[in-house]
This record gives structure tokens, sequence and C-alpha cells, in this order.
């Protein structure tokens, strides 16, 4: 069922076998997989059906750090969650992520490949790419794979099915012992005294009642930011937040960021059209055919993912840091809005007036700018995806200003750490040498000067809030995904993410719910 | 950072990209090492502006001799087309070896370079 929780009355107490906070990737799935079972659950979601910017804005925060997207801007708070603005792009994680990996700090996992990808199949039924094929033989033909070596073809592919409220909507509406209940802000987790247990969840529906949920399972499935907030924000018994015992809630905050680093010149054609545009793939999947540094060669050298596309050189100008400065300026100068990290902004601009006089000039004046001559020879830039590595300094806090509930808004801090430069150096210096060997081209490696790290863009990919670590000294959560000390807490998403991982997380987090839901479904009643 | 005018470069990187696919100018075989790689290049002046990047940064021992021997191109190449032939696969070989260096910010296998280099020179 979904229904408001407009007409709950001011103290009214709800019970049920499981409550889910949240109705994104992971609350949705959870919903799906509990479907149809004998346990009640409530699904809490704060928003409604649709965008409403009164309850979005309790998603606006305050930042320091490296500059990072608005907060607000970053997710959505409504059914459906941030799928409601998702890309679609799906690439599998690999058993290397899993690993503890030399020069890697914090990674390795205290779960295994073996313990996820079972449940990859009905995660990708669920972003509606079931049965589909992950390898590289459905688009680049034997003959073609050349790359026999430290650098290995990526299949990413993009579901069409990506707004999962809008596809799962009608399914919860009809089932019986899921009850979502729309515009139900939760406030706090409240703890039984020894913080070992959680008693209840108080929440506020639309009119300002305040109701609670008392249930045998709590799961928080809100997102990357908002767990840890709502951890935090959980003070009553235990001062520093629910299941922060050690520190760690809200630490090793990571996002996939791209950067532009380098310039590439193709001998010839790539194989299978291999680092280049999004296509339609020979089985009519919507592919983005990438590159990335082989699995042996990443554990031997401690590597972090590092995905590698091909973007000719005018498109280069039009996706460059100083002209998406720009447009962000221009967007927020449009709704009469002054954007923040207004100087750091102004500054990519500066920083880039090339590029950003290029595209005016082209756009404007009609003019052809030397990025437009030089893709005449088909360069193209070369354009990362790093996945960043754990840094208990990049982290979410409660800042001091207030939502319209009373809440304290979450504060970021967000830091990439030297040690990502190694990454990206080694990739290119691998992909380098590679598409010399293999006689595909030539590539000139950016230097990455001091201070890149503000010159990255971030995925929207938020991530290790609420770290999975064996022991709870260097995380949240356990291996089940339940909060370490707290009988009946678990957290689902991509906070519990002890390393950012070689694919993409919605599909990944999509699996992991999919293997909380079985677990959730084992407990004894 | 990239210190070579990014157009020169790029021209200069695709002389030695399409070394393999495009026909070879002059009809005449030329005589001696250096006459023979300008003639394989498909844009010698182009090859000779990357060549001359080359040598600005990689001053130590680049004289024609030096790069003639460390070239070790084999006697019996005689036509332009022999000697494309043998620099693609040296170049594939220098690369599989880690026998790279860089001009201009681009990573190069180490004679193709040092055939530019020759080329600046002659």
């Amino acid at each position: 069922m979904l229904v408001s929780s407009r007409d709950l009355k001011d103290g009214e107490r709800i019970e049920a076998d499981i409550c889910v906070i949240g109705a994104g990737a992971a609350g949705i799935t959870l919903g799906l997989e509990l479907a149809e079972s004998r346990l009640r659950v409530i699904v809490l979601e704060a928003g409604g059906e649709a965008f409403d910017p009164d309850v979005q804005d309790s998603y606006r925060g305050s930042q320091s750090g490296l500059p990072y997207h608005d907060l607000d801007v970053a997710r959505l708070r409504y059914l459906g969650g941030s799928t409601n603005h998702w890309g679609g792009y799906c690439i599998p994680w690999l058993p290397v992520d899993f690993e503890e990996r030399p020069g890697i700090p914090l990674s390795g996992w205290p779960i295994g490949a073996g313990d996820v990808f079972p449940h990859y199949p009905r995660a990708q039924e669920i972003v509606g790419l079931g049965g589909q094929d992950f390898g590289t033989g459905f688009w680049l033909r034997p003959d073609e794979d050349i790359f026999d070596g430290a650098v290995r073809p990526v299949t990413c592919l993009r579901t069409n099915q990506r707004f999962l409220a809008e596809i799962y909507g009608p399914a919860l509406r009809a089932t019986g012992n899921v009850t979502v209940l729309l515009g139900a802000e939760v406030m706090e987790l409240v703890a039984t005294e020894r913080a070992d247990h959680v008693d209840r969840v108080e929440a506020r529906g639309p009119s300002g009642a305040g109701f609670s949920v008392a249930a045998r399972t709590v799961v928080l499935a809100t997102g990357g930011i908002e767990n840890a907030r709502l951890l935090l924000l959980s003070d009553r018994v235990q001062r520093d937040g629910l299941g922060n015992t050690h520190g760690w809630v809200g630490r090793c905050f990571m996002d996939h960021v791209s950067l532009e680093a380098g310039r590439f010149m193709p001998s010839k054609p790539l194989p299978g059209g291999v680092g280049g545009p999004d296509r339609v793939g020979p089985d009519g999947a919507d592919l983005r055919p990438l590159l990335a540094v082989s699995e042996q060669r990443r554990r031997e050298e401690g590597l972090a993912r590092c995905l590698v596309a091909f973007r000719p050189l005018d498109n280069a100008a039009k996706a460059s840091r100083g002209v998406k400065a720009l447009k962000h300026l221009a967007s927020r100068a449009a709704q009469g809005e002054v954007a923040d990290n207004f100087m750091h902004h102004l500054g990519l601009v500066l920083r880039d007036l090339d590029q950003v006089a290029e595209l005016v000039g082209e756009r404007y004046l009609g003019v052809a700018g030397p990025a437009r001559a030089a893709s005449l020879v088909e360069a193209a830039s070369i354009e990362l995806f790093l996945e960043l590595t754990p840094n208990p300094a990049s982290r979410v806090t409660l800042g001091e200003e207030r939502d319209r509930l009373g809440r304290r808004r979450t504060h970021l801090d967000w830091r990439i750490g030297e040690a990502d430069r190694h990454t990206v150096d080694r990739t290119l210096a691998v992909l380098a040498t590679e598409m010399g060997r293999l006689g595909l081209g030539r590539v000139a490696e950016a230097q990455l000067e001091e201070g890149w790290q503000r010159d990255v863009t971030g995925s929207f990919h938020h991530m290790g809030t609420t770290r999975m670590a064996g022991d709870p000294r260097w995380g949240v959560v356990d291996r089940d995904c339940r909060v370490h000390g707290i009988d009946n807490l678990y957290v689902a998403g991509s906070s519990v993410f002890a390393t950012g991982g070689s694919g993409t997380p919605t599909l990944f987090l999509t699996a992991l719910a999919v293997r909380l839901a079985a677990h959730l479904r084992s407990l004894p009643a | 950072m990239i210190a070579l005018n990014r157009r020169a470069a790029l021209l200069g990187l695709t002389t030695i990209t399409t070394v393999a696919s495009l026909p070879v100018r002059s009809a005449a075989a030329p005589a001696g090492p250096a006459a023979l790689l300008r003639a394989s290049f498909s844009d010698a002046r182009a090859a000779a502006a990357l060549g001359l990047a080359y040598l600005r940064e990689h001053p130590s021992g680049a004289t024609p001799a030096r790069l003639v021997a460390e070239l070790d191109m084999p006697a019996s190449l005689a036509t332009p087309e022999a000697v494309r032939d043998w620099l693609r696969t040296a170049t594939r070989d220098d690369f599989a070896c880690g026998r790279i260096t860089t001009v201009a910010g681009w990573t190069l296998g180490r004679r193709e370079a040092q055939a530019m280099g020759l080329v600046a020179l002659g």
C-alpha cells in the first residue's frame, strides 16, 4: 500500500515487524523483496509521490573542504529517492574490490564476491537489466579483442528502467503486507538505555503530528549522506550518535569522480568503439564501452578503480571545468540566486578562459576555436572515472543550522587524499604503454598540479559513511549490514560500502539490498 | 605539462599514428637512414617538429651518429615502406619492453622518438 501519513494522529504508535526508513533504490528493493511474506513491513518515506521543494529543503547543508555539489542538488527526497535523477549506468563489481589491497588504506571487506554476486541476477531484474550479459563478447568480436595485457575493455550498460518509483509504485501499492507511508519525516531512532536496541522510530507527518513506529527490525535506507545524518541525530542515549561507538559514522565519505587527465591520439578506429561515446550495442542494449586497468595489474600495484573514456576534443571543451562552472553560475543567476562556492566556480572559469572563450565564441560568434581545429586530427581528451580511497577525514557531520523540523542540517567536509594521485598516474602510464604496444595510439599524460582535487567532478555516488567492517573498531555495520552493537538496526545502501568499487553503486547496492532482504526473512520471528 | 604548441604536437602525433596507413610519397628510394626515415613519415615536417622537441628535451647524445647507432636500423632496409614497417614493429616492441620516452608530454616508443629526432637533424 502507498498511503499518506497525513491522517495519523499525534502520539499514534504503529507496530511492524520491519521498519524501513527511505524509499529509494535500497528501500524499494527491500519492499519488493519482502512483499508477499508474512512480515508486516512499514516503509517510511519523507517525501510524497512527487518533488516538493519544502521537503527537499531538508537536504540543504553546509560544506567545507573541497567544493562539492550543493547537497540539495546531489540527491532527491521523494518516492524513488535519487533514482529520480539516476543516469542508469551499470557496471558490476569485481572480486578484487572486496580484497585488502596494498596501497589502499582501509580496503578489504568482511564479505567477498561470493556473498554478493549470487544476488546480481535478481538485482539486474530490478534495475531492468535482467539476463543482460556484462561480458564484452556481445560487442567486441573475438578477433577484435586484442586487449591481452594490463588494459581491459569494460562493459557499461545503461538501463531505461531507472525511475524505480514509476516502475514499482504500482507493485508496492498492490502489496498487502508492505505499507509505504508517505510524508513521514523521521526525527530520531530512539534506542534503549544501553543503546543496544532500537526501541522505536519517531517521525512526523505533513500536518506536524508526531507518531512512532515500533518494529522488531529497523533498516536505514536513506542514502549515503542521510543515513549518517539520522544516526548522528539519534543522540538521545548515545551522545555521539547511534552506532558511533568508534567514531566511524559519517567518516570516509566517498564519491566516484571524473577528471580530464591527458590526450589520446588514436592510430586507427578502436576495436568495438571502446573508449568512445555511448551507442546501441548489437543486442539493442544501451552500451558505454570503456577501458580499465586489468584486475591482475590492480592487484599487483595496489590500484583503485579507474575507468577510461575518450572524448573528442570539441566535446571536451564543452565539458571542461570552466565551461561547467560558467553554466552553473548562469543557471543559479537565472533563478535569482548566488551559487554556493561562488568564488570557486568563478576561479574555475578564470583558470579555463581559453575553453570558455572557445565555447562562447563558437556559440555566439560562429568562430571555431583551436580545440575544434585539433579535433580535425581526431585527438581526444582522456576522461577518467576514479574510485577514491577511503579517507576518514572526508566526513559527514551535523551543522549548526536546523531545517524546518528543527533537525540539524548536514555538514559535508569533502576531502581527497594525495594517495589517489597514484592511481591516476599509474592508470595513465599503463594506458600509454598498452596503447602503444597494441599499436592503437599514443597518450599524453597530464601532470596533475597541486590542488588537482579541486578540479574533479563528483558523480552523486555518496558512499562510505556507515562503512562495513568485520571489526567494530573499523566500521559501523557488520557483514550482514547490521550496526555493530545494536541487535535490530541494519543499514542498506551505498553508505555501507567499505570501498567505492570497480562498478557503479546502484546495481551493487540493489544486490546488497536483495541479500539483506533474504537475511531479514531468515530471522526468527 | 605539454610544452609544444598543442596543434603542432597533434600534427606530429598524426604522422606517427598514421605511419602504417598512408602511402609513402617518394617514388625513388632515398639513400641513408635519415633520408629513408624522412620519406617513411606521412608528414616529414610534422615529424621533424616533434623530433626537435625530442632533441630539446633529451639533448644528451643527440647527434646523428648516436641516433643512428641507437636506432640500430637493419642495413637491409632499402625502401621507405620497409623502414616504415620496421619502425612500426620496433615501436611496439619498445612499448612492450618499457623502452619509452616522453616528448611534449606524449609517451612515445624510444626508437620512434629517436627516428623523428634524426629527421629533425637531417
